[in-house]
């Protein structure tokens, strides 16, 4: 059984409109000498899921698209910000496409944990937890410590018909990659001084590997 | 750990150096990411007397951004090699950043740095400045030399040899090539050392690689040589490297900060037990093979990780060790 800082996870929620995944997620938390609590749906509401799970669990796993075959009426990364919300350690597991990150993105600074179902196992899952309690108490791991660092603005999308977005460089990060953020995602302030070469701070968790996990927050100007 | 020391972390790939001589702290290269910010933060250490970046490689500078815009450390001075040919959006980053400094927090930062500089002090250590020379420099990166070679950002990078207490205890080579490497052995320079921190992470490729690190190790005929390496980027050291570095010397002891995926293919279950206890890139997820590296100077000295347990830890879980 996983014990988080002395207290020990019992009960696991499960949450994913799909049944083999539901079934299959079940099993790696069983495997770990926890109960899988299969949660069938459906959820009205997201304020509805947080409670049922807290009531029921001490930890969660979640799907991110759950509202196919009206399972639940939000994705999972609301889901998994508000059990975050609340303390309680949740994974969010998803084999997302990048258009996907547009939605998660918002909510990445509340999700410690963003795994996709190959990354699953008896490890990650005990790993992803120890994670969510530590960031409880303040602390975090090297992957997800935030720092305050340098944002470029190096390109603008403004295509019809579609939300504006900026690509954006973090030298101190990885310069080959861009990170696409979309322009609801910045404070309003930053919206009139979105120029191509812009440099702004923001702070991040620049420990992050992979651009899926990187999160912004507090925004200032350079 | 305290005294006078030099610290050559595991950054991931790339390169960050920490000397701790009397009361003074110097940074040679800040590789990316959040190592150097960690250790400064884990050290406690109240303001940079001096940093000075090699060249302008991400790998080597990615780092210092983070420092400076962290805010929470006063960093003196600055110097560095100019060289924007690679690196162009990281270095327009840095060179932001420096400017905001300079202009706002009075800091002190130089462009251009060559053997003309030579040696800088600090506390009771002397740094030598061994390349580029000036004419090197000068020549800049793009152009060829006399023999056709073509000059690159590496070519031009800082060599820095540490003497302590009258003795060369380090040589830090950034990402020179063969160019400079002849070009230091045509001015006599002399180039021994007691540790190497090996040029370009070891991973020098072609036909002439092993040739360059045959000549490197034949000039400064080190006890120890450390790869500075991040697993799963470029497969770093390469193996031709690594025998002609073991070929030089059969005492040698060669350190790699993480693992190399041909010395390991998985990595060890087992959380290992030999490292220091300083901020390590590979550490969270059991990618180092001796971490962070320490140098303690003067008496009671020595390398950390220390040598018996670093080998027990690769022969139980290095299958495929290239050092052994």
């Amino acid at each position: 059984m996983v014990q988080v800082h002395g207290s020990a996870i019992e009960r696991v929620s499960v949450i994913d409109d799909d049944p083999g995944s539901r079934e299959l997620y079940s099993l790696y938390v069983e495997e770990l000498s926890m109960q899988a609590l299969r949660e069938n749906g459906p959820f009205t509401s997201v304020e509805a899921c947080v409670e049922r799970v807290l009531g029921a669990a001490h930890a969660a796993i979640s799907d991110f698209k759950l509202k196919v075959k009206t399972y639940a009426s939000f994705n999972g990364a609301e889901l998994v910000a508000s059990l975050y919300d609340k303390k309680l350690p949740s994974i969010l597991c998803t084999r997302f496409e990048f258009a996907d990150l547009d939605e998660i993105r918002p909510y990445r600074q509340r999700i410690p944990a963003l795994l996709r179902p190959d990354e699953l196992d008896v490890d990650t899952i005990a790993h992803a937890f120890e994670s969510c309690a530590l960031e409880f108490r303040n602390e975090f791991v090297q992957t997800r410590k935030p720092w305050k660092t340098l944002i470029r603005i190096e390109d603008i999308h403004a295509d019809p018909g579609r939300e504006a977005a900026v690509d954006v460089c973090l030298p101190s990060w990885n310069r080959n990659v861009m990170v696409k953020l979309q322009r609801s995602e910045l404070p309003e302030w930053m919206h009139a001084k979105l120029v191509a070469d812009a440099h702004f701070y923001a702070v991040v968790n620049i420990g992050a590997e992979r651009p899926e996990d990187l999160y912004f927050s507090k925004w200032s100007e350079s | 750990m305290t005294g006078d020391r030099i610290a050559l972390l595991d950054v991931g790939h790339g390169n960050g150096t920490v000397l701790h001589i009397g009361d003074q702290v110097c940074v040679i290269d800040a590789g990316p990411g959040t190592t150097l910010l960690e250790y400064i933060q884990e050290n406690s250490l109240p303001s940079i007397d001096l940093v000075i970046l090699s060249h302008a490689d991400q790998d080597h500078i990615g780092g210092l951004i983070g420092l400076l815009v962290a805010g929470n450390i006063p960093i003196k001075r600055v110097l560095l090699n100019t060289n924007s040919e690679k690196e162009s959006k990281v270095w327009a980053g840095l060179v932001h950043e420096l400017s905001v400094h300079w202009q706002n927090k009075g800091l002190q930062f130089d462009v251009g740095l060559t053997a003309q500089d030579s040696p800088i002090t600090i506390g009771s250590a002397t740094l030598e400045i061994l390349s580029p020379s000036p004419g090197l420099a000068a020549m800049g990166a793009g152009s060829l030399t006399s023999e056709g070679r073509r000059i690159t950002s590496n070519t031009i990078s800082v060599v820095i040899r540490v003497i302590y207490d009258g003795q060369p205890v380090t040589l830090l080579t950034g990402d020179m090539d063969g160019i400079a490497l002849d070009e230091l052995l045509s001015r006599n320079v002399p180039a021994t050392t007691s540790l190497l921190v090996f040029p370009h992470h070891g991973g020098a490729s072609g036909p002439r690689s092993a040739a360059f690190a045959t000549k490197l190790l034949r000039a400064t005929k080190p006890d120890a040589v450390v790869f500075s390496v991040g697993r799963g980027r470029f497969g770093n050291p390469k193996k031709q490297i690594v025998e002609a570095v073991r070929a030089s010397n059969a005492n040698i002891r060669v350190i790699c900060t993480q693992l190399n995926e041909e010395c390991a293919s998985t990595l060890p279950k087992e959380r290992p037990t030999h490292l220091t206890s300083l901020v390590a890139h590979g550490r969270e997820r059991n990618r180092c093979c001796a971490g962070t590296v320490v140098l303690k100077l003067g008496q009671g000295g020595g390398l950390f990780p220390r040598e018996t347990p670093h080998r027990e830890f690769i022969r139980l879980r290095v299958p495929s060790a290239m050092c052994q």
